[in-house]
């Protein structure tokens, strides 16, 4: 699985692995490394996860990762910078 | 006009039966660099007024903004609709590099705006704008073109900006219409016959 640990386990202390799996398409859509996720690899990987214990700072560090991955990271958004920077 | 060729651009595409696809599939060489120019941006356009010092080199800190952003253009002027994209901008460049790095306003072609937006340009430093006066070079470039009705928003703009819109446009239709990704059935066929290609 390629789905970082410290975000998998932030969504997974959550309890809703469909929350996972949304959040995960919602990654994708604008990951760079433009893997694809089936929803059999979420449910695996929750699986792995579900039994050890997140503390709410491995939490806030999944959610910062999440958005540094979201803003910084989806190409058409650097897009929208340049066009706000530039105009 | 800072969005409206990319909100323009989306309907349109929409309405030509396009898609969102290739936009997860773009691929930009140095785009990572955007988000750190924008913080740079937005804490000068709010400290500008608050340290005198800041005020004095902002417009040096813009034209640095600007030839990356000229740089990132050129870099990626393999993708559709980017050298025009360029030329815009270079437009918008040129008209700030020699007026000291800010963007001539016109004060006849902001009459149709907030006379809150006239008054602070005349008072203070605003965002990278500064007012036309005699003493401007290549004025024409500056924001002096108004918009308003029946246009859904009144604003003024340069020729440049119009020029990067249109670049804009183009790009936006590659990606949603042109682009394989974007021509690409979104289903996989349940059963392929066998030796046939998909």
């Amino acid at each position: 699985m390629s789905i970082p640990i410290a975000k998998a386990r932030g969504f997974e202390r959550l309890g809703k692995s469909h929350i996972v799996f949304t959040t995960t398409r919602f990654i994708t859509w604008g990951n760079p490394m433009k893997k694809e996720y089936s929803r059999q690899d979420v449910r695996k990987y929750t699986n792995l996860t579900q039994n050890k214990a997140t503390s709410p700072c491995v939490l806030r560090i999944s959610l910062i990762i999440l958005l540094w991955e979201y803003f910084f990271f989806v190409e058409f958004l650097n897009f929208f910078y340049l066009v706000y920077i530039l105009v | 006009m800072v969005f409206d060729g990319i909100i323009i651009s989306f309907i349109v595409g929409f309405l030509r039966k396009g898609n969102l696809r290739a936009l997860a599939q773009l691929k930009l060489k140095w785009g990572w660099i955007f988000p750190l120019l924008l913080v740079v941006e937005l804490a000068i356009f709010m400290l500008q007024n608050d340290y005198k010092f800041l005020g004095q080199v902002s417009g040096y800190i813009y034209i640095v903004v600007y030839v990356v952003g000229l740089l990132f253009l050129f870099m990626n002027r393999n993708n559709p609709g980017f050298t025009l994209i360029l030329i815009g901008v270079f437009l918008n460049f040129l008209v700030m590099v020699i007026n000291g790095g800010r963007m001539p306003v016109s004060l006849e072609a902001a009459a149709i705006l907030d006379p809150e937006y006239i008054k602070v340009l005349k008072e203070s430093l605003y965002a990278k704008h500064t007012m036309l006066t005699s003493s401007t070079y290549l004025g024409f470039l500056g924001d002096v073109i108004p918009i308003t009705d029946p246009y859904p928003r009144t604003q003024i703009i340069s020729i440049g900006d119009i020029v990067m819109n249109i670049g804009i446009f183009f790009f936006i239709q590659h990606l949603m219409v042109q682009h394989p990704v974007a021509k690409r059935s979104e289903y996989t066929p349940v059963s392929i016959k066998g030796g046939e290609k998909r």
